[in-house]
């Protein structure tokens, strides 16, 4: 398994969700670098920052679909209507998962739809792919 | 005495003188002739003598004898004559006087001969009248007769009476409703005395307006009712003078039988019903309609319809009245949802439902109307739809409550699970069996709680989303509920049939997968020990439903719970298997939003049979 260097930008209002998130992700790619934002609003300005100051962007972001302010479909639209940021691929979690929730969201662009908690099992099924992707762009 | 008997009597006595005087003539002329005898012959002496004494005188007795003879017949003829005319002077006299008359009959009788040639004239013309009128009267009395049987035979009663009142004659329908004996009675005899008096009053107006009239009367006859119509008109004569009357008794019984029939049926009508004639004008209404609408029968009847109406609607009713007249049909007024109003005569205006029905009687055409007041209904309706919206806005108020409190309640577990998760993988966990085992439950505990929470976020999500249905193919839609279920089938190593095929349905497929999946999950959980599971799946079919039957040999449900199993959270034996609680709730919702129905046989011990029915897609469109 390769060790995988990157970056990955969460948007959770719960700060146990994130952090377990986060702890689930390191155990086993300790070397992502994490970024939480606490509402898509806030992970929004993050993005445009980096842009603006000419940072790395996140290689793949984690969205949390009810938040306040901001919430996760409205952040994925924001995100995929804007072309600068709209190959990062965005994969929604949700706590109460239903089927029409994953559907519009899969419409809308994101990458995947996971139910939390996010298992270690899922992160490398499901995550882990999109991750190696851009890993291989560069190279 | 007539001068003719005088004449006559002169003229006899003439005659006789005339016949004396001619006797003694002769008489004197014979003695002369003796005389003359004696002096011829030898004298005898007598004769001797007088010739002697006489010498001389032989010439002077025939001169004497000629004289008497010439006076002889001088009277001879002088009284052939007087008899003569004795006999003609009458005869003549007579004559004339038989001529005159003659002659005066003659010109009578000619008189006559006028006047009877006038006469035959007018005879000849009488006759001539007289055959005409013959002709005429045969013709009449054909007529007659063909109107005296007309009369007989007709249906009603007939009578003709005088003046007086008394029955002259009566046609056999009369013998037969009033009795062989009527005629020659008094007419108003016939009848009770309350009807007598109507009829006797009846009769005198006939007379003092010279014009026929018509009454309706009840008569009991042979313990029977009849009821008869009887028109009076007077009989003319000359065409002035009233003569006498003809009455027209119609058995109008069954007319009036069936009148009474149609009137009670008005009358026992629940609602209040009015009968309008083809100018809009009431003929008919119930006591139902006389206490909706606040007037007697007597002030409505005869009274346009409108009457009923609120003025300011009065113009739009007429013109609808008279769109509906043009094509009547049994439908409601006021169509498209537009309120209809009465008003009562305190002048209260209230909404009503009026039901129209044409009916057409002796090639007249009534309408019916069958009122309902439906003010009380509206308002009830209005309270309904208040609190059907009330009902509707806590039912989202619930789901919502529900949608949060499912999510919210999530989120916190999601964190239990996570750290619990991450302890008990944890490399420096101080490994002690005890720790693990509670751990062990903590995530046992928040998996069951996860279950349902799911579960009460499915169940309303069911409730809040409109169906999509379409024709699904069950045996397709089956076998994905078995793979879903694969991971239990091969646990309990239940054996699974399908019977026969199973029909095509007209549903939302993710909402029949729920439910199958549901109940077959029930039956692969709530099993007997020691029984190796066997579900059996067949086609169920009912009048216009369609489904399936999901028989199992599991535990089966008593009785008395089969009624509470369809509850939310109701578990019956909560301690036997994993489960919500909410699973069966939700199958039930799903068939209540397909308008199909559930329904279940069981018995303790032996196994569960449901029938699901969903309606098949013609009943639904």
């Amino acid at each position: 398994m390769i060790k995988l260097h990157c970056q990955i930008l969460i948007a959770e209002d719960n700060p146990d969700h994130a952090e377990l998130i986060r702890e689930t992700i390191h155990d086993s790619e300790p070397d992502i670098v994490i970024c939480i934002k606490s509402n898509g609003e806030e992970a929004l300005k993050h993005l445009y920052d980096l842009q603006k100051q000419g940072g790395q962007l996140p290689d793949l972001m984690l969205i949390d679909i009810k938040m306040p302010r901001m919430n996760g479909m409205e952040t994925l639209a924001a995100i995929k209507q804007d072309p600068d940021l709209r190959h990062i691929p965005v994969i929604i979690l949700s706590t109460s998962t239903n089927e029409a929730e994953m559907r519009i969201c899969l419409k809308s662009g994101a990458a995947a739809y996971l139910a939390k908690p996010l298992e270690p099992q899922e992160f490398d099924t499901l995550v882990r792919p999109w991750l190696e992707e851009t890993q291989h762009l560069p190279g | 005495m007539p001068l003719r008997y005088y004449s006559y009597i002169l003229g006899i006595l003439v005659i006789f003188g005339l016949v004396t005087a001619t006797a003694v003539q002769m008489s004197r002329i014979l003695n002369h002739l003796d005389q003359l005898e004696i002096s011829g012959h030898p004298p005898s002496p007598a004769q001797a003598d007088a010739a002697a004494r006489e010498p001389g005188t032989r010439s002077e007795t025939i001169a004497k004898i000629r004289l008497h003879i010439v006076q002889w017949v001088i009277l001879s003829g002088l009284l052939v004559t007087g008899v003569l005319l004795l006999f003609a002077i009458p005869f003549t006299l007579q004559h004339y006087k038989t001529l005159a008359e003659i002659r005066r009959n003659n010109a009578r009788l000619q008189n006559q001969a006028a006047t009877l040639r006038a006469t035959h004239k007018t005879i000849d013309n009488m006759l001539k009248d007289i055959i005409h009128e013959k002709k005429q009267a045969s013709r009449t009395s054909e007529i007659n007769a063909r109107l005296a049987s007309i009369i007989n035979s007709a249906d009603d009663a007939i009578f003709s009476l005088n003046l007086a009142g008394y029955i002259t004659t009566a046609n056999e329908a009369a013998l037969r409703i009033f009795g062989e004996h009527c005629e020659g009675k008094l007419f108003l005899n016939l009848f009770p005395s309350p009807v007598a008096t109507r009829l006797k009053s009846l009769l005198m107006t006939t007379v003092e307006q010279n014009s026929g009239s018509t009454l309706d009367i009840t008569l009991e006859q042979k313990k029977q009712r009849i009821d008869l119509s009887l028109t009076i008109s007077p009989i003319h004569a000359d065409r002035q003078e009233v003569i006498g009357f003809s009455v027209i008794a119609k058995d109008i019984s069954n007319t009036k039988l069936e009148e009474e029939r149609f009137r009670l049926a008005v009358e026992a009508a629940p609602n209040a019903m009015i009968m309008v004639n083809q100018h809009g004008f009431i003929v008919l209404i119930n006591s139902e309609a006389e206490a909706m609408f606040g007037y007697t029968r007597e002030e409505l009847v005869g009274q346009p319809i409108h009457q009923l109406v609120p003025a300011s609607l009065r113009s739009l009713h007429n013109l609808h009245m008279q769109n509906y007249l043009e094509n009547p049909d049994r439908r409601n007024m006021g169509q498209n949802n537009t309120e209809v109003h009465g008003q009562r005569k305190d002048g209260d205006r209230f909404p009503i439902e009026v039901g129209l029905t044409p009916i057409t009687i002796d090639k007249e055409t009534y309408i019916i109307s069958s009122i309902v007041d439906i003010s009380e209904r509206l308002e009830q309706q209005r309270a309904l739809r208040n609190l059907n919206n009330e009902l509707r806005r806590k039912n989202q108020e619930m789901e919502q409550f529900i949608y949060t409190v499912s999510h919210d309640l999530k989120a916190p577990l999601v964190t239990i699970a996570g750290f619990a998760n991450r302890l008990k993988m944890a490399k420096d966990l101080d490994f002690k069996e005890d720790h693990l085992h509670k751990l062990d439950r903590i995530l046992a505990n928040v998996r069951s709680m996860e279950s349902l929470l799911q579960d009460l976020l499915h169940l309303s999500r069911v409730i809040k989303r409109d169906l999509e249905k379409s024709e699904v193919d069950t045996t397709s839609t089956l076998e994905h509920v078995l793979d879903s279920l694969d991971g239990i089938i091969r646990k309990t190593k239940a054996r699974i049939s399908v019977t026969d095929a199973l029909p095509n349905l007209y549903v939302q497929e993710s909402l029949l997968f729920q439910c199958l999946q549901n109940i077959i999950s029930n039956a692969l959980k709530y099993t007997r020990p020691d029984v190796i599971p066997e579900v059996r799946i067949s086609p169920a079919k009912e009048n216009g439903y369609s489904g399936v039957r999901i028989a199992d040999n599991g535990i089966g449900i008593a009785e008395q719970h089969q009624e509470r199993i369809f509850n939310v959270f109701e578990r019956l034996n909560p301690e036997a298997a994993e489960g919500s609680g909410v699973g069966l709730s939700i199958v039930k919702t799903i068939m209540e939003k397909h308008s199909g129905k559930i329904s279940l046989t069981s018995r303790l011990g032996e196994g569960t049979e449901f029938i699901l029915l969903f309606p098949d897609a013609k009943r639904t469109s």
